[in-house]
């Protein structure tokens, strides 16, 4: 073991830790355990927030306007992938055009393809768009410059699997892919977008074609999607559709979050709950543990006194001490959490059946910082009380009480 | 004696490593075709998926990483350390390259091999890496 | 240097006061080598902790090159002690979790622009014998060895006072000598020494000697400096 260039206080920290390693590493336990269940809680919370933005956004719509007796099924759609297939019983879309205050209206019809594909483990939901009229494939085909939705051409979600140029069938038609979305998180990424004419075209040979017959009434949709114009209050025009098409319900980016979020407010008030039990559970054990080490160490900071050290300099190295533990933990803890999260978030969005895709990288560093800051406040507070009881002793009667 | 003492302890620990991958396609996260899910063929028969032979490959790798912690209990000298070590890096990589990129999984996204296997394999191949470095580089 | 002046500490109240110190006097001239004599029990150790501002009196005052010990609060006693004052503990006293070199540097974490580093610290633990075990932790050492370390810890921030309870209590006769011969060396090069002992043989190497017995202060008959550490009594005949 090679002697330190010269002795500094954090060395004096480091070599202090070192010593009684399993006792260190039962705080260190405690510590990770609440900052990585903080972490758990904000991530997954977070997730799902992003989700949603990246979704809605990517949906370019203010308002949905769908048939009022399928709303449950076209926010499904939306948010976990649920499969449907239907229709409004009278087409509304001119009408929903001409409300003052809509900017763009864009059709769009909803058919769910049969079991067995071979791209899919089960049924994808078709979308099928006007190109002349659509705004959501718009802003992704503006991106991607390449590319046009043509004859029997599809853009697929991100979780249909596939390579670009390949051939899938639905209904026994054969489609192209062109292109695939990015990553929402969302019940969007098991669609499969494909123009309006080539879903008829496919509807109409699927007798002859396909196991089941699929029927799609002419001049029907499943839904419209509506962008309204700048400084134009989305509520106002929403309840102006519904007045002028009845039977319609209109779903709102708000509307869907908040779905959502009691969906996720289950989830992350079992979690955030979970934080809170586990730190008030802590701070007794990691006090207890403190007030040991505190006991223990009374004769060394005793001595430390009598060398020459001022009490600050003794509440500072049993803060150091329990901060740096704290610290240790709380990264450990975060570590851990954060690769199980990370490997294991499809399996996480699936079985908790909310939209989910990674927040920022600044994000979570944000969520990372305060799970840190609560493990260092706690180990904070659990040293003050041994920290103040040992200043308050008096170092020489302390280190005589030691001698024989 | 001592340094024997901790040398074995990680012997133990890549053993129960390699156990726990062997298990992990099979029992603990298990593949599609543990889960009833096959490529059926026209004939009629099953078929083990990708992640099906993804599987097979991990647990020859994970017997293989077994062997390498029983010989770093059995002799722990610094030479049998490093040489497990090295080999133990490489075994970690292979574990996370069979389902990614040699072999791979379904790709299906919602499959059970995607979800859960995956993953698992990803964790467990950088934590066998990390004692690979570990045992290579331990200080004295 | 040091003025000590009607100085009492009382432990404890009502019946079960106890004076180990009772009205003190003592005058200690820069470059002075004081023992102190005493049994265990007679207030020498309190009366020590008092000179190094580790306890405060209750009556009385203490100076210390010219601070009224009194009048400073625990910080500014704090940097006294870490510039002026080096203190061997009766028990040597080392941090267990940090190595022999470690320990003798532990000063120099409160007197940060001090003359100690880590040239010097080999330097002493060269001087006091034991420059082999720099590397080695409190626990393998022997009590002679940690003892010396401890002495050199003392001297790392080269104070102007060396202040040693029974720095020799647990040594042999030859690591005594060896420690005393060093003192006297530490003494002619201008440290002021006051050290407590039950020895008495060791009283040849101080320019004053005192007994200390319940609590109240004596002087012993001025001795000569030690000439070359010569013993003049045979320790088994004396009694305290």
């Amino acid at each position: 073991m090679s002697s330190p260039k010269n002795f500094s206080f954090f060395r004096l920290v480091a070599r202090n830790l070192q010593n009684r390693p399993y006792r260190n590493i039962a705080m260190v336990l405690s510590f990770a355990i609440i900052a990585g269940t903080l972490f758990s809680a904000q991530y997954l919370a977070g997730g799902a927030r992003q989700s949603l933005e990246n979704g809605m956004n990517m949906m370019g719509a203010d308002i949905m306007v769908v048939p009022e007796k399928y709303a449950a099924a076209s926010q499904a759609v939306i948010l976990t992938g649920e499969i449907s297939t239907f229709f409004f019983n009278d087409t509304g879309f001119e009408r929903i055009s001409q409300i003052p205050g809509v900017a763009k209206a864009s059709p769009e019809i909803y058919v769910a393809t049969l079991y067995g594909q071979a791209c899919c483990a089960g049924p994808v939901q078709i979308i099928a768009i006007d190109p002349d009229r659509d705004f959501t494939i718009a802003t992704w085909l503006k991106e991607n410059p390449g590319v046009t939705l043509g004859k029997d051409d599809i853009i697929v979600g991100s979780a249909i699997s596939g390579d670009i140029g390949s051939n899938l069938l639905f209904y026994g038609h054969t489609f192209h892919i062109v292109g695939r979305l990015a990553r929402t998180g969302m019940g969007l990424d098991m669609a499969v977008f494909t123009r309006i004419e080539d879903a008829y075209t496919m509807a109409n040979e699927s007798g002859v074609k396909a196991v089941r017959k699929l029927t799609i009434p002419p001049g029907m949709v499943s839904a419209v999607l509506v962008r309204v114009e700048p400084g134009a209050k989305p509520a106002g025009i929403s309840d102006e559709i519904k007045q002028q098409v009845p039977g319609t319900k209109t779903l709102t980016p708000n509307g869907l979050l908040s779905t959502i979020s009691g969906q996720l407010g289950v989830i992350t008030s079992v979690l955030y709950g979970s934080t809170i039990a586990v730190t008030i559970l802590s701070i007794p054990l990691l006090g207890s543990i403190s007030a040991m080490v505190a006991h223990e160490k009374k004769k060394e900071m005793a001595i430390l006194q009598a060398l020459g050290a001022t009490k600050s300099f003794i509440v500072r190295l049993m803060m150091a001490e329990s901060f740096s533990l704290a610290s240790i933990g709380a990264l450990t803890g975060i570590g851990i959490s954060a690769l199980i999260l990370v490997g294991f978030q499809d399996f996480i969005a699936f079985t908790l059946r909310i939209p989910f895709t990674i927040p920022s990288p600044l994000t979570i560093v944000a969520y990372a910082g305060s799970a840190l800051l609560l493990s260092v406040v706690i180990g904070g507070i659990a040293s003050l009380y041994p920290a103040y009881l040992i200043t308050r002793s008096e170092p020489y009667e302390t280190m005589r009480k030691g001698e024989s | 004696m001592s340094i024997d003492k901790t040398i074995n302890v990680y012997g133990a620990l890549l053993v129960l490593l390699g156990i726990i991958i062997i298990l992990t396609p099979w029992i603990i996260f298990p593949v599609c075709e543990m889960q009833g899910i096959y490529v059926v063929t026209a004939g009629g028969a099953n078929l083990p998926m990708t992640c099906g032979w993804t599987a097979r490959a991990e647990t020859g790798i994970g017997a293989l990483i077994v062997i390498a912690g029983g010989l770093l209990i059995v002799r722990s000298t610094k030479e049998t350390r490093q040489a497990v070590g090295v080999f133990t890096i490489a075994m970690g990589a292979l574990v996370i390259l069979f389902p990614t990129f040699l072999i791979g999984m379904c790709k299906v996204a919602t499959h059970p091999c995607r979800m859960t296997t995956l993953p698992a394999l990803e964790i467990l191949g950088v934590i066998v890496i990390i004692v690979g470095g570990y045992l290579v580089w331990k200080p004295e | 240097m040091i003025t000590v002046n009607s100085v009492t500490k009382t432990f404890g109240a009502g019946t079960s006061e106890v004076r180990a110190v009772d009205n003190v006097d003592l005058e200690v001239q820069p470059g002075e080598f004081i023992i102190i004599l005493g049994r265990s029990g007679s207030g020498k150790s309190t009366l020590l902790g008092m000179l190094a501002g580790l306890i405060r009196p209750t009556a009385g005052t203490i100076r210390v090159k010219g601070l009224d010990i009194n009048t400073l609060n625990d910080n500014q006693i704090a940097e006294l002690r870490s510039q002026e004052i080096g203190f061997v503990f009766q028990f040597s006293g080392l941090i267990p979790t940090v190595t022999a070199l470690e320990n003798v540097l532990i000063p120099t974490l409160f007197c940060p622009n001090g003359p100690g580093n880590r040239d010097t610290a080999l330097g002493l633990l060269k001087q006091v014998g034991v420059a082999d075990r720099a590397d080695a932790y409190p626990g393998t050492l022997s009590s002679g060895e940690m003892k010396r370390v401890a002495i050199a810890r003392a001297l790392i921030n080269k104070p102007s006072i060396l202040i040693a309870d029974e720095p020799t209590g647990d040594l042999d006769i030859a690591t005594e000598s060896e420690i005393m011969a060093f003192f006297r060396q530490l003494n002619s090069d201008g440290i002021t020494i006051i050290m407590v002992t039950h020895n008495p043989d060791l009283i040849p190497c101080a320019t004053r000697t005192f007994r200390m017995s319940q609590g109240t202060l004596v002087r012993e008959t001025e001795s000569p400096l030690c000439p070359g550490g010569q013993r003049t009594r045979d320790k088994n005949t004396d009694s305290l």
